[in-house]
C-alpha cells in the first residue's frame, strides 16, 4: 500500500508572525513561514491520528514587509484563577510581518495505524480546501494572525527571491522520557490515544530561499522520527 | 539577525577588532603594583587619565549570596578585590564577596599555574595596608599590576580560562541544536553578558514571565545557545553599540527610554571595496541618518562629508566596473534597537544587497536635494536635522523615514503633514534663524511630493516649466512678497508671506484677489517694469491652468509651498548677484 500522497495548498493573510525561538519575547519573525507553521496550517484544515505531514517545499507568493508592533501583553498564562490586568500586564514588541502569500507543498504520510489507503485522506484534504472547511482557524505563526486558503490556481507565480535565512526553526520533537517530565502530551499508538509525558527539543535547519522556493531536508523528518520514536511514524 | 551577527563576529575576530570572550573595555580607578618588595598604590584615576582595559565580564544581577556570588576574575570592585564594605550594615556581604573573589583567583592559579596570580594571592593572604584602606572606596575598580606591561587578564593563559570557566558555569547538562548555529552542542542556561542600550543593560533573551515560558521549559532551555553563540553574538551587539563608526542614535527620548532607538549596521562584503577613490564602507552608507559634525574652517556644524562622498556614489553610471566590484556579494544590515526594561527590542531589521542599497539610496537622495533657501546649491540635509525641523518624536514615523532610505518603501503621509504644518508658521517662513528649518521643511515636502518619480530631478530649484495650479499660487505668492519688500526698500516689517501664507496656501481664490488688488495699487508703482512683467507671466499661466483654485488639498499645499520657495530662493539668488 503508498504510504505517501502529496497536497498543495496555497494561504495568505494580512499579518504573520513566525516567531524566531531567540527572540521569543521581544517577537521577531522569520522572513517566511517555518515548516512547522505550514504543519500547523494543514493541521487546521485537516487532521487525522493516522497520518502526519512532511512539508515539501514552500514557494514564496508574497514575501510582505516587516511591521512593528507594541501591546499590551499578559506576564502570566491563564489559568482558573482570574487575572488582574493592571496588575499583570507588560509592553512588548512584536517585528512581524504585513501581507504574506505562500505555497505549501507537503506529503501525507500514513501512520502504523491506519487501514486506508493515503488517498482517502489526501482527496478529504483536496475537498476541505476547496470548500474552505478547517477544524480550528488556520493562522500564520499566532493565533491572532488568522490565515485564508485555496487551492493553487495556474497563475499563482512564486516570487523570484533568494534569502539566506540561516538557521531556521524545523520542528519540535516530543520525546517520551519519565525523568524528564516536563510537558504532557498526546501520543498516538497503533491501537489506541494515550496521554505521554517528556520534553520537547527543538530542530533546527539551514533554511535558504532559492528562486522562491525554501526546499525542507526530509532527512530532518527522519531525525525527529528518531527522537521520537517509533510511535511517531 | 543573530546568525549574521556570528558571521560579523568571525570577521572581526580576525581583524583583532573583538574583545576576547566575554571581555569588556572598562576604566580602572586604582592599580596595586606589586613588582617591589612593598605593594604600591597607583591611582585614584578619573575617567580619560588611563587607558581603557579590556577586562573579563559577566552578568551579574540580584542579592549577593553564596548561590549567587559572580566576582570577575582579577579586576573588579573594592569590595570584591579587597573585602571594603559599602557601609558598617555591610561588612559581611564584603567578606562574602572578597572570597568569592579569592576563590576565583585560585581556581584561575590552579588551572593556569602563571606565577603573577600566586602573587597577587600571597598580596590578598596578608592584611590590608591601612594607607590602602583609607584611600579606596568600595566601589572604586582596582587592579594589580606585576612587572610586565600587560595586565595578568591580558595574557591568553587567562582569557582562556576565563572563557572556559564561565562555560563550566553556564553550560546545562543537556545537549541539543543550538539556534543560531544549528550544531548539536551544550547551550547555556542563561546568556553570559547583557547588551548595553542606553545605559540600560539589557538581555538577548531573558524568560523571567510565566508567559514567556513554553513547553515547560524556564530560562534558555527555550532557546538552546549554545556557549561560543551566546558569548560572540553579544560580544559583537556590544562592539557595534560601542564603535561610533556602527551606530547612530535615531531618536532618544530621556523620559522614555523605550521610545528612544538607536541604530547598528555593519557592511558584509567579500573584500575592501572601492569605487573612484570612495571606499564602501557602512559609514558611507549611514551617511543619511548621520547627525551635523562640526566643520573648523567654515566655524559651523555641517552635514557630515561621507553624505557628498555618497552622492557621487549614487550618480556614478552603472558599468562593469561595478561587476568587477562584486557588489552584489556585499550586503549592508541595520538593526534598529531599543531598551525595555532590562530586555532588548529589535525595532526594525534591515539587509539589503549594495546594488539595491544603492538604488534606494540614490532615489531617496534625489526626491530630497533642494537649492538652498539663497538660492545656492546645497547639501542634502540629514535625517537628524529634518526631525528636529519636523518636530516630531513618533517611533514610528522614524522607522518609516528609514524603510524610506534605506528600503525604497513610500515617504509616510504622516511626514507631510507634519512638514507642513510647520512649514506655514510665519517664523519659520521668515526668521533668518530659521533658515536651517526651513530649509529642512522644504526638503521634506519635496520628499513626499517627488519620491520615485522624474520630477525628483526637474523640481530642485524653480521649474518654470511646471504648470500645477498650485505650484503657480506658490509662486505668485513670492512675486508678490518681492514686489512688496521691493516697493519699501527690504524695510518692510510684516510681509504678506506672514500675513497671508496660511490662508493662500489653503483657499488661493479668496486670498489672492485682495493681495493682488493692494500690490496693483500700493507696491507695484514703485519697481521696476521687468517685476510687472513677471506677475504678469505668472498670472497668464495660472489662468491657462484653469484660474485660481479654491481650496487645496495635502498634496496642493505641498506643491504651493515647493512654487514659493522655489521662487523666493531664485530671487534671493538674483539679488546676491
Amino acid at each position: 500500500m503508498q504510504q505517501r500522497a502529496r497536497v498543495q495548498v496555497k494561504v495568505w493573510g494580512e499579518y504573520a508572525c513566525f516567531t524566531r525561538p531567540e527572540f521569543k519575547v521581544e517577537r521577531i519573525s522569520y522572513p517566511l513561514i517555518t515548516p512547522s507553521a505550514a504543519r500547523g496550517v494543514l493541521e487546521a484544515i485537516f487532521w487525522k491520528p493516522e497520518f502526519r505531514y512532511e512539508i515539501r517545499k514552500i514557494g514564496v507568493l508574497q514575501l510582505g514587509k516587516q511591521y512593528a508592533i507594541l501591546r499590551n501583553e499578559l506576564m502570566n498564562k491563564q489559568s482558573r484563577t482570574p487575572i488582574l490586568i493592571e496588575k499583570d500586564r507588560a509592553q512588548r514588541t512584536s517585528l512581524i510581518l504585513k501581507d504574506v502569500a505562500y505555497l505549501i507543498t507537503a506529503d501525507i504520510v500514513l501512520k502504523p495505524r491506519a487501514v486506508d489507503p493515503v488517498f482517502k485522506y489526501r482527496d478529504q484534504f483536496n475537498r476541505r480546501v476547496e470548500r474552505g472547511q478547517y477544524h480550528h482557524t488556520p493562522y500564520l505563526g499566532t493565533r491572532e494572525f488568522a490565515a485564508y486558503f485555496s487551492p493553487v490556481d495556474a497563475d499563482d507565480v512564486t516570487q523570484s527571491v533568494n534569502i539566506d535565512v540561516g538557521t531556521m526553526l524545523f520542528d519540535f520533537a516530543f520525546i517520551e522520557d519519565d525523568s524528564r517530565k516536563e510537558v504532557e502530551f498526546l501520543r498516538h499508538d497503533e491501537k489506541e490515544t494515550r496521554v505521554a509525558s517528556g520534553f520537547t527539543q527543538p530542530l533546527f535547519f539551514e533554511a535558504c530561499v532559492e528562486d522562491g522556493w525554501l526546499n525542507v531536508p526530509q532527512e530532518k523528518y527522519m531525525e525527529l522520527y528518531r527522537l521520537e520514536g517509533e510511535d511517531a511514524l | 539577525m543573530l546568525y549574521e551577527l556570528i558571521e560579523l563576529a568571525t570577521k572581526l575576530q580576525k581583524a583583532k577588532k573583538l574583545p576576547p570572550a566575554s571581555y569588556k573595555p572598562k576604566s580602572v580607578t586604582w592599580v596595586i603594583d606589586l613588582s617591589g618588595v612593598k605593594p604600591h598604590l597607583k591611582g585614584p584615576f578619573k575617567k580619560g587619565e588611563y587607558r581603557i582595559v579590556e577586562a573579563p565580564d559577566r552578568k551579574r544581577s540580584g542579592r549577593v549570596s553564596k548561590d549567587n556570588l559572580k566576582p570577575y576574575l582579577l579586576l573588579d570592585d573594592a569590595r570584591y578585590v579587597l573585602g571594603v564594605p559599602e557601609n558598617e550594615m555591610k561588612v559581611d556581604e564584603a567578606k562574602l564577596m572578597h572570597q568569592g573573589f579569592v576563590q576565583l583567583l585560585q581556581e584561575a592559579y590552579a588551572k593556569t599555574g602563571i606565577e603573577e596570580l600566586a602573587k597577587i594571592l600571597e598580596f590578598l593572604n596578608q592584611p590590608l595596608p591601612e594607607e590602602f584602606r583609607q584611600k579606596i572606596k568600595a566601589k572604586e575598580t582596582i587592579t594589580f599590576k606585576i612587572d610586565q606591561e600587560l595586565f595578568p587578564f591580558e595574557r591568553p593563559e587567562i582569557q582562556r580560562f576565563w572563557s572556559e570557566y564561565l562555560a563550566e558555569n553556564l553550560l546545562s547538562n543537556d545537549k541539543a541544536e543550538c539556534s543560531i548555529c544549528g550544531k548539536k552542542k551544550p547551550y547555556v542556561r542563561y546568556l553570559p553578558n547583557p547588551v548595553m542600550v542606553f545605559g540600560q543593560s539589557c538581555q538577548l533573551t531573558s524568560f523571567n514571565s510565566p508567559s514567556f515560558e513554553s513547553m515547560g521549559k524556564s530560562q534558555t532551555n527555550n532557546v538552546p545557545v549554545c556557549f561560543s553563540c551566546a558569548t560572540l553574538t553579544v560580544d559583537t551587539l556590544n562592539y557595534l553599540l560601542r564603535d561610533s563608526q556602527h551606530h547612530t542614535v535615531v531618536l532618544f527620548n530621556e523620559r522614555d527610554i523605550l521610545r528612544s532607538q538607536i541604530a547598528v549596521y555593519w557592511l558584509k562584503q567579500p573584500a575592501e571595496m572601492s569605487w573612484k577613490g570612495i571606499t564602501l564602507d557602512q559609514k558611507l552608507f549611514a551617511a543619511p541618518i548621520q547627525n551635523l559634525v562640526f566643520d573648523e574652517e567654515e566655524k559651523r556644524r555641517v552635514p557630515p562629508p561621507e553624505l557628498e562622498q555618497l552622492q557621487e556614489l549614487v550618480k556614478l553610471p552603472k558599468t562593469g566596473r561595478e561587476q568587477a566590484l562584486r557588489i552584489d556579494e556585499a550586503s549592508f544590515h541595520m538593526a534598529v534597537l531599543s531598551a525595555n526594561k532590562g530586555r532588548l527590542v529589535v525595532r526594525e531589521w534591515i539587509h539589503t544587497s549594495v546594488s539595491r542599497l544603492l538604488t534606494n539610496l540614490g532615489q531617496y537622495l534625489d526626491a530630497i536635494r533642494i537649492v538652498h533657501p539663497q538660492g545656492e546649491q546645497d547639501k542634502v540635509q540629514p535625517l537628524p536635522v529634518i526631525l528636529q525641523a519636523i518636530e516630531v518624536s513618533d517611533v514610528n514615523l522614524v522607522r518609516q523615514i528609514l524603510r524610506t532610505i534605506y528600503q525604497g518603501y513610500t515617504p509616510p503621509n504622516q511626514l507631510l503633514v507634519a512638514a507642513l504644518n510647520r512649514f506655514r508658521l510665519p517664523q519659520v517662513l521668515t526668521d533668518p534663524t530659521e533658515t536651517w528649518k526651513y530649509h529642512a521643511l522644504a526638503s521634506v515636502l519635496k520628499l513626499a511630493l517627488t519620491y520615485g518619480k522624474e520630477e525628483s530631478k526637474t523640481m530642485e530649484s524653480l521649474n518654470l516649466g511646471y504648470l500645477e495650479p498650485s505650484y503657480l499660487c506658490g509662486r505668485l505668492l513670492a512675486v508678490l512678497e518681492e514686489i512688496q519688500q521691493r516697493a519699501s526698500g527690504y524695510k518692510v516689517g510684516t510681509t504678506v508671506v506672514q500675513r497671508f501664507y496660511g490662508a493662500a496656501s489653503t483657499a488661493p481664490a479668496s486670498t489672492f484677489g485682495p493681495l493682488l488688488r493692494l500690490t496693483t495699487t500700493a507696491h507695484l508703482p514703485k519697481v521696476s517694469p521687468e517685476m510687472g512683467r513677471l506677475l504678469e507671466e505668472v498670472i497668464k499661466q495660472l489662468d491657462k491652468a484653469g484660474g485660481f483654485p479654491t481650496t487645496l488639498t495635502l498634496k496642493q499645499q505641498a506643491e504651493f509651498g515647493l512654487g514659493f520657495y522655489h521662487q523666493r530662493a531664485a530671487f534671493r539668488s538674483q539679488r546676491k548677484k
